[in-house]
């Protein structure tokens, strides 16, 4: 396993630029996530850094070596494909040997080396298979099984679960994990699910438009977002982004109001001149519904009850907002609630830039 | 699924019929004395279609005289016309499918009309190219302009198109590099349109008249089909031999043909879809 850094990292396809000048370390044996919209550019990085992409400027080094020019069998990287990318002419042993044969590995240890990966990944009964004959989550192993068996210097994984179903999708991300785990190899993983990057990745690198938005440990994104762009791509549902008022309180402390809906103490620390507008953020989960007079009246767009939790639906100065409850609750669309949202975690957001309004305390 | 009516099936027989007769009058010519062949032409009778003598006269003339020397020839000049031209119509159309060079279209267009361009229509400068080669009277002269055919690259490209990238770009991650991409993955997936991309250059080979005629006239390098045209003269008409090699001529492509169909059929099938 090796560290992988990216430098300047830029992509154009003509006078398009897709990938605006990355700079990212990879640390040896750490899992980072790229998530981001469709069309961000995380794919294009991935394979930037895979050797299936030329690029454009910027420098890409695995472990000592710089790789920018070098052919992808050159840079001892193994990746597995969103649609798995299995051969599907030749059986799973001979899928996962592959590599190893074109590298001339003596007979035995090839033997040694699948049987070890298809232990790890529970394939042992399907070696023998042609990839048609297996499921999406035994091709999904088998592809992994090609990416390990190699003990390459970096796993790069482009959407691996995508076209799996959602039980299977689950139960494929704690393999990865586990996985992750058992081999501690150096991980860089694309995605657009951003409940995939926080549940597997150590950090996660959220890009958007083909520029790096923000790079930390999905605590950090959760707890302190940069802007309001991965306030609203980190957590689900997203967080709820309301235009409000800076004033000063009777107690010096500051406060926002959301016209006349009503008041959130903003408390000190935060270097804001009364009357200045800002953007507020607050998750649905730290939203409550409260039977104060205190709270903001809102009327129940909708109502969606998951099971664990209920997603309800609320009609705020004409913008949709949701509050996350816990357990079973019921409500009709059009009843007036008060909600009250959890003052200890208000996100502030300039207006202009979305940039995060840090609080100084 | 509903059985088809009596006049359904009468119409069936009629075309099959109308198919299946030449044939059929060509092969018991072939096995029928020289003086019985247009016997019963007129009026036409059950003897028309029916021999009442049997030989294998012609047949073994054929393989016992100079028709021989065609035979191989024609066979040895297909065979390699097949096994080259395989070799550089799927290289070429793995190059225009799957390498991005430049001008890559437009040589992919170049290449499409050249197999619209009646091939009698360039034969005569192309002799004048042979010629001047030094490729007359050779087997290289036969076989080199067999080996490059515009539809067999067509078809091979279009069928190349339908790999999805990812397969060569696994590929190339597990360390292959373009020959490999092209030995280990396009062809092995290609069975069905390398058969029919085979059987393309095996026909315009085998049947190919205008150009052995040109290229190799001489005795040594005669190909089946330009010896079957000289078996019979102003003065001497051997038409029982004449038939004999017909059949012969016709039942190679047919067996071949019979064999592969369905891999033929597959690749059509799927030959013009993408990804």
């Amino acid at each position: 396993m090796s560290r992988v850094t990216l430098s300047g990292l830029r992509k154009s396809y003509g006078a398009v630029k897709v990938v605006h000048g990355i700079d990212l370390d990879v640390a040896e044996g750490e899992f980072v996530a790229l998530v981001g919209p469709s069309g961000c550019g995380k794919s294009t990085l991935l394979r930037m850094i895979a050797g299936l992409e030329p690029i454009t400027a910027g420098e890409i080094r695995i472990g000592d070596r710089v790789v920018n020019a070098l052919d992808p069998k050159k840079r001892n990287v193994a990746m597995v494909f969103q649609n798995y990318a299995l051969y599907p002419h030749m059986t799973v042993r001979q899928n996962i040997s592959l590599n190893l044969r074109i590298s001339r590995v003596d007979r035995a240890e090839i033997e040694r080396r699948v049987a070890k990966a298809a232990r790890l990944l529970h394939i042992e009964d399907y070696l023998d298979r042609r990839p048609a004959q297996l499921s999406g989550g035994q091709r999904q192993r088998v592809a992994m099984g090609r990416a390990i068996v190699r003990d390459p210097a970096v796993f790069l994984f482009d959407e691996p679960l995508s076209n799996l179903d959602a039980k299977l999708r689950v139960q494929m991300r704690a393999e990865i994990k586990a996985l992750h785990q058992n081999v501690r190899t150096t991980s860089v993983y694309v995605t657009h699910d951003q409940i995939e990057a926080m549940t597997l990745a150590e950090r996660i690198v959220v890009l958007n438009n083909g520029r790096v938005e923000q790079i930390g440990t999905p605590v950090e994104l959760y707890e302190t977002p940069a802007n309001r762009f991965v306030a609203g791509f980190i957590g689900s549902p997203p967080m709820n982004v309301l235009p409000a008022t800076v004033a000063l309180g009777e107690d010096g402390g500051l406060s926002a109001h959301i016209a006349d809906l009503g008041a959130i103490a903003l408390g000190k620390g935060y270097d804001l001149a009364p009357g200045s507008a800002v953007e507020l953020g607050l998750r649905p989960e730290h939203m409550r519904l409260t039977d104060d007079d205190d709270g903001l009246a809102l009327t129940v767009n909708q109502v969606e009850p998951t099971g664990a939790q209920t997603f309800v639906m609320l009609d705020c100065l004409g913008r949709e907002i949701t509050a996350v409850v816990n357990g079973m609750i019921h409500l009709a669309p059009g009843a007036r609630v008060r909600v009250r949202p959890d003052e200890a975690h208000v996100h502030l957001f300039a207006p202009a830039d979305g940039a995060r309004i840090v609080n100084h305390r | 699924m509903t059985r088809p009516g009596p006049v359904r099936i009468a119409v069936i027989v009629a075309i099959a019929l109308l198919f299946f007769l030449p044939l059929w009058w060509v092969t018991i010519s072939a096995l029928r004395p020289a003086d019985e062949i247009f016997r019963y032409l007129s009026p036409l009778s059950t003897w028309t279609f029916w021999p009442r003598e049997l030989t294998v006269a012609h047949i073994a003339e054929l393989w016992t005289g100079p028709f021989r020397q065609a035979i191989v020839n024609s066979v040895y000049v297909t065979l390699v016309t097949v096994v080259v031209g395989l070799v550089v119509c799927a290289t070429a159309a793995f190059a225009l499918a799957v390498i991005d060079f430049p001008f890559r279209n437009a040589v992919f267009i170049i290449m499409v009309i050249s197999f619209l361009i009646p091939f009698d229509a360039i034969a005569v400068p192309l002799f004048g190219i042979m010629r001047g080669l030094g490729l007359q009277n050779t087997y290289t002269g036969l076989i080199l302009p067999g080996i490059g055919n515009g539809l067999a690259v067509f078809l091979l490209r279009q069928f190349f198109l339908g790999i999805p990238r990812e397969l060569r770009e696994a590929a190339f991650v597990d360390g292959m590099g373009w020959f490999g991409v092209f030995w280990r993955i396009y062809v092995p997936l290609s069975g069905p349109a390398i058969v029919s991309a085979a059987l393309i250059l095996f026909v315009f080979q085998w049947q190919a008249y205008l150009w052995p005629l040109l290229i190799a006239p001489a005795p040594d390098y005669k190909v089946a089909a330009v010896a079957i045209a000289q078996l019979s003269s102003f003065y001497d008409q051997n038409f029982g031999l004449v038939f004999a090699a017909a059949l012969f001529i016709a039942l190679v492509p047919m067996a071949v043909l019979t064999a592969l169909q369905r891999f033929y059929t597959a690749s059509v099938a799927s030959g013009g879809s993408k990804e």
